[in-house]
């Protein structure tokens, strides 16, 4: 292949809630695994540095309140419900996180944001 | 697990070899970077990707010293393990641990979830294969994909 000059790629700045859901629970799986010991003793090993996890939970909290409280609290409650995993992908109407079928309409959390009526995750379309 | 040769060959995309890149910071490095991940199609979106890279470079530099970064993470945007090479011939600060700045950067991106999870074992195989001298300043010559595969085979096998 021969060398190519790239230019700089722009994107797009989070807005919407569900986007900023994505944020909040990628955040959120980063925060775990860096309080995780064994996890940020290996990462350490291999050079990586761990040490702003409290700047990090500092971010997370400014980021959630941007969320409208009532879609906070559904991702919370299913978060904890279902060991961080409160948005899962759609893929042809099937919900990856509990595999069942996702109606036409199904439940809304909020206009913009629909859960799954069998296990009520949040759901991502792929 | 284990992750093999052909695991590491096969994770890294021809599309994300980029040997010049042009933005001035990491910042820009990053937001260069996922571009290109997003106009490869690899990823559902690229603004939660971008911002998680941002996020674990709060938590802590990905830079690992000797002119390297290994940016990484996992994001419900990114729907299978992929990985890229980019080479940025003048150097960008990174906050690394030896306070040089970065010419080599492994970009590795995995999803919440993998079966089976080869996220971490995949970033040791990466580390191990820039841990030598000699085998990063034959990086530093490497200029085309096929270069850097053979990079890869003779430094992991």
């Amino acid at each position: 292949m021969p060398s190519r000059k790239t230019e700089p790629e722009t994107v797009a700045e989070p807005r919407d809630p569900l986007t900023i859901l994505v944020l909040l629970q990628d955040l959120d799986l980063l925060l775990r695994e860096a309080s995780d010991p064994a996890q940020a003793a290996e990462s350490n090993r291999m050079g990586f540095q761990t040490g702003g996890i409290e700047e990090l939970r500092t971010a997370r909290q400014q980021l959630a309140a941007t969320l409208d409280v009532r879609i906070l609290r559904h991702y919370e409650v299913a978060s904890k419900r279902y060991a961080g995993r409160a948005i899962v992908p759609i893929k042809n109407r099937i919900c990856l996180g509990c595999s069942g079928l996702v109606p036409t309409g199904a439940n809304l959390v909020s206009q913009r944001i629909q859960s799954c009526q069998s296990c009520g995750r949040i759901l991502y379309p792929l | 697990m284990a992750v093999d040769v052909q695991t590491v060959l096969g994770t890294f995309q021809p599309s994300l070899f980029l040997p010049s890149l042009i933005s001035k910071n990491k910042d820009g490095v990053l937001r260069e970077l996922v571009g290109h991940v997003r106009s490869s199609g690899l990823v559902r979106e690229d603004a939660p990707v971008l911002e998680m890279l941002k996020s674990r470079e709060r938590l802590g530099s990905t830079g690992i010293g000797h002119g390297i970064a290994v940016p990484h993470g996992r994001s419900l945007s990114v729907q299978r393990l992929v990985a890229g090479f980019a080479k940025h011939d003048k150097g960008v600060e990174w906050d690394s641990p030896d306070g040089e700045k970065v010419h080599l950067i492994f970009l590795i991106l995995a999803p919440p979830i993998e079966q089976p999870n080869r996220y971490l074992p995949f970033l040791g195989r990466v580390v191990e294969a820039v841990s030598d001298p000699e085998r990063r300043s034959r990086l530093v010559g490497v200029t085309s994909f096929p270069q850097f595969q053979e990079f890869l085979r003779d430094a992991l096998s």
